[in-house]
């Protein structure tokens, strides 16, 4: 590889990583977390899911300060250096395979969840005609077209599509100045301990993803600084979705929320625009919410992707037949649960299982870093390719 | 093959798997539905669907010409044991697929109502195309009457009736609560729904008052004048206006409420119920005086803002009176604030069974601002 390759490489810009950050966490989840959240706590879910909102900023500050100790490696080569010795590099590499194999699990359940989950959607609130198979195909495949670039490209492409995802805020606040119940947020703190947790660890689940910075860290321009960004796209995510939380409730009343489906589509179903302009406003949202679910899609599938390409030393050229290959593949595990209430539940482990493992991957990395005091040189990073 | 046509084929694919083909239903392909009327049927259930013929609608363009009224829609009627049963029933007499998405009027008739509309509120809440923000109403007699009416105002039968009802809550005469409002009622615990009530007098849809519903049934319809009183307590509306008496004199005065705002207040007691006390502030302005009342005296306003406010209360009173004892059921959302704001209280006590015993204070303070164009 050369000088100038490397330099190309290691392109992605500090707006970019916010970019990366936001359109990862903001996906399937906007459309029904609220349910989940105030299932367990009611009105409550208003404050739970700012606590809940401290363990994904937790989590982003951990992969990022482990990320940051070793510029220009992602997780593969950054394990590799950690764990193995100078003498036996080979090490390192079967050590990291836990590590590594539970990451790329969540990734590859990950992306199969999101997708089915847009199927979903889609055939229950807009397509219902439309069969499954092919709603879920062309997902796979449009996604995948992305995917066989490099990680650059796809942090690039969410770049692109960011600025989207601001247009709902303002549906949102119309409905908001249009029918909020003060009663709708009380009674507050009518609730125990245990359901306290429970909502916390429930709202927590909608930020998974944030371990897609394990492989595009790897290719940022100035690692160092990454810190800032990184926090500041999660707190947008969180705002924005305690706005949703809050005009959910505020609109609806916590026992209306538990028995919606899709809660956001109801809100938006439930605003009205003055002067009679656009009388049905899911369908825009809904095209707003495929790019923002498809940009989730994208990350977490590049991040599987290169993640092997890495791992077995593939040249840039088969990247391709990796992406090729595991697209059968997530399409196959998309179609595994047999209905919707298993899809929720697989989603909600799926989230809980990535939180896990990216946190303690960060933790335990971090504090072997820390032991044997090792930290990567700054133009390393093509030793391994 | 060359770059340019691998791209114009990728467009091409990317083009056609986008269409969504399956679910490609040009608006001509439709059959829009505009109304919908529910009934009891013996069989279960009776809908009618009233359907606006495109050829007839003014500015379509079409030969023919326009035309009003019944003639410019086509109603169908389906009966079935489910509503969707009922349903398919009519989809078995329409030529293209039958469209919800631009029904903006649910019908409900009375006796229907009065036996329950849970089942109903399940099967439309499923479907997607259904709108949350449409006017249910309750129709005396049969729901699909009152699609055969035939105003000449409007085009269409049933846009006449959705912007009848569109002013009326404009102008706060009637409730607002459109169906969204109405699952929500349903689902809350401490809330119970309120809809419109309809009859037909001599071809026309007139609005009769309020009807009352313990969750999903229908337990009565209150009088116009018992309906002001609601809407002011439940939803803060402005009502009709109302005819004062003039002290002791004979004759009436009349005064339109402009601005309203009402508190409720729940006083928890010990070992009793709790009480509830309701303040209302109302600013408004005479527009008609029938007796001999100068209006020009020194103080005579302060005078007038007591009768109204009395006059108030005494309906209000008479209206609470009558929804505690005759229909038991609290349609004036009062366990929402006991609920909200007194958790414990709302835990402890039974309210549906205690809301008919529950002493309901109200208080009203007027203020009239100005009398018209007479000074006297």
């Amino acid at each position: 590889m050369n000088r100038n390759q490397q330099q190309l490489n290691q392109s992605i810009s500090l707006y970019q990583g916010y970019a990366l950050v936001m359109s990862t966490l903001i996906g399937v989840g906007v459309l029904q977390f609220q349910r989940g959240i105030v299932q367990e706590a009611g009105p409550n879910g208003v404050w739970t899911i700012l606590i809940g909102g401290l363990t994904p900023l937790a989590e982003v500050w951990l992969v990022t300060l482990l990320m940051k100790r070793f510029p220009g490696k992602n997780i593969v080569q950054l394990t590799r250096d950690l764990l193995g010795t100078d003498k036996n590099p080979r090490l390192g590499t079967w050590l990291s395979l836990p590590f590594l194999g539970a990451l790329s699990f969540f990734w590859l359940v990950a992306t199969a969840i999101v997708a089915r989950t847009f199927g979903e959607v889609l055939i229950g609130a807009i397509l219902p005609m439309t069969p499954m198979e092919v709603i879920i195909g062309t997902l796979i495949f449009s996604a995948t077209f992305v995917v066989v670039q490099q990680v650059h490209i796809v942090a690039r492409f969410c770049e692109f599509l960011l600025p989207v995802l601001f247009f709902p805020i303002t549906i949102l606040l119309l409905t908001l100045v249009q029918g909020v119940e003060l009663e709708n947020f009380l009674p507050l703190f009518e609730l125990n301990w245990k359901q306290v947790l429970n909502s916390v660890l429930s709202s927590s689940f909608v930020f998974a993803g944030i371990s897609v910075l394990y492989i595009f860290m790897g290719y940022y321009q100035q690692p160092k600084q990454a810190m800032k960004p990184h926090l500041l796209a999660v707190l947008t995510v969180i705002f924005g979705y305690w706005v949703t939380l809050a005009t959910s409730i505020g609109v609806f009343g916590p026992q209306e929320l538990t028995v919606m489906m899709w809660p956001t589509l109801d809100l938006v179903k439930q605003a009205e625009v003055p002067g009679q302009l656009l009388s049905r406003l899911e369908s825009p949202i809904l095209s707003i919410w495929v790019v923002a679910v498809f940009t989730t899609l994208v990350t977490i599938f590049a991040s599987f992707v290169d993640l092997g390409v890495t791992l077995f030393n593939l040249k840039e050229r088969h990247r391709k037949w990796l992406a090729w290959g595991a697209a059968p593949v997530i399409y196959g595990l998309a179609f595994w649960p047999s209905d919707v209430e298993e899809l929720l539940k697989w989603g909600d482990r799926g989230g809980w299982f990535g939180f896990v493992v990216s946190f303690s991957v960060a933790l335990i990395l971090l504090g072997i870093a820390w032991v044997r005091g090792r930290k990567g040189r700054k133009s390393d990073a093509s030793s391994s390719a | 093959m060359p770059l340019p046509l691998r791209n114009l084929l990728f467009c091409l694919v990317s083009a056609s798997l986008l269409g969504g083909c399956w679910d490609a239903r040009e608006i001509e392909e439709r059959t829009s539905v505009i109304a919908i009327a529910f009934d009891k049927h013996p069989e279960g259930y009776e809908i009618s669907v009233q359907v606006p013929v495109p050829l007839k609608i003014v500015g379509s363009g079409g030969g023919g010409g326009s035309e009003n009224g019944q003639n410019a829609v086509q109603t169908f009627h389906g009966t079935g044991k489910t509503l969707s049963d009922t349903m398919d029933d009519i989809r078995d007499q329409t030529n293209q697929q039958l469209f919800l998405g631009h029904a903006r009027l649910i019908l409900i008739g009375e006796g229907l109502a009065r036996e329950g509309m849970g089942s109903l509120v399940d099967a439309i809440r499923r479907n997607p195309e259904v709108r949350r923000r449409q006017w249910p109403l309750v129709v005396k007699g049969k729901a699909k009457e009152a699609l055969q009416t035939n105003p000449k105002l409007e085009q269409i039968p049933a846009q006449y009736i959705i912007t009848m009802m569109e002013t009326g809550q404009r102008t706060g005469r009637f409730s607002d609560e459109d169906l969204g409002k109405t699952y929500i009622n349903l689902s809350n615990p401490a809330k119970n729904p309120l809809m419109n009530y309809m009859e037909i007098s001599e071809g026309n849809l007139v609005w009769k008052g309020l009807a009352l519903f313990e969750k999903d049934r229908m337990v009565g319809k209150l009088s116009r004048e018992e309906s002001q009183s609601m809407l002011r307590l439940r939803e803060q509306e402005l009502g009709e206006t109302a005819n004062i008496p003039c002290g002791h004199k004979e004759g009436k005065l009349v005064f339109r409420p402009k601005e309203l705002e009402r508190k409720i207040q729940v006083k928890p007691r010990k070992g009793a119920l709790p009480e509830i006390e309701i303040f209302v502030k109302m600013k408004g302005e005479i527009i008609e005086k029938i007796c001999d009342l100068d209006l020009r005296k020194q103080g005579i306003y302060e005078k007038i803002n007591r009768w109204v406010a009395d006059r108030y209360e005494q309906t209000d009173r008479k209206t609470i009176r009558a929804v505690q004892k005759k229909w038991k059921v609290d349609a004036f959302n009062f366990g929402n604030q006991i609920r909200a704001h007194h958790p414990d209280l709302w835990k402890t006590m039974d309210w549906n069974r205690e809301f008919p015993h529950v002493p309901i204070r109200v208080r009203y303070d007027v203020q009239v601002l100005r009398s018209g164009l007479e000074a006297k």
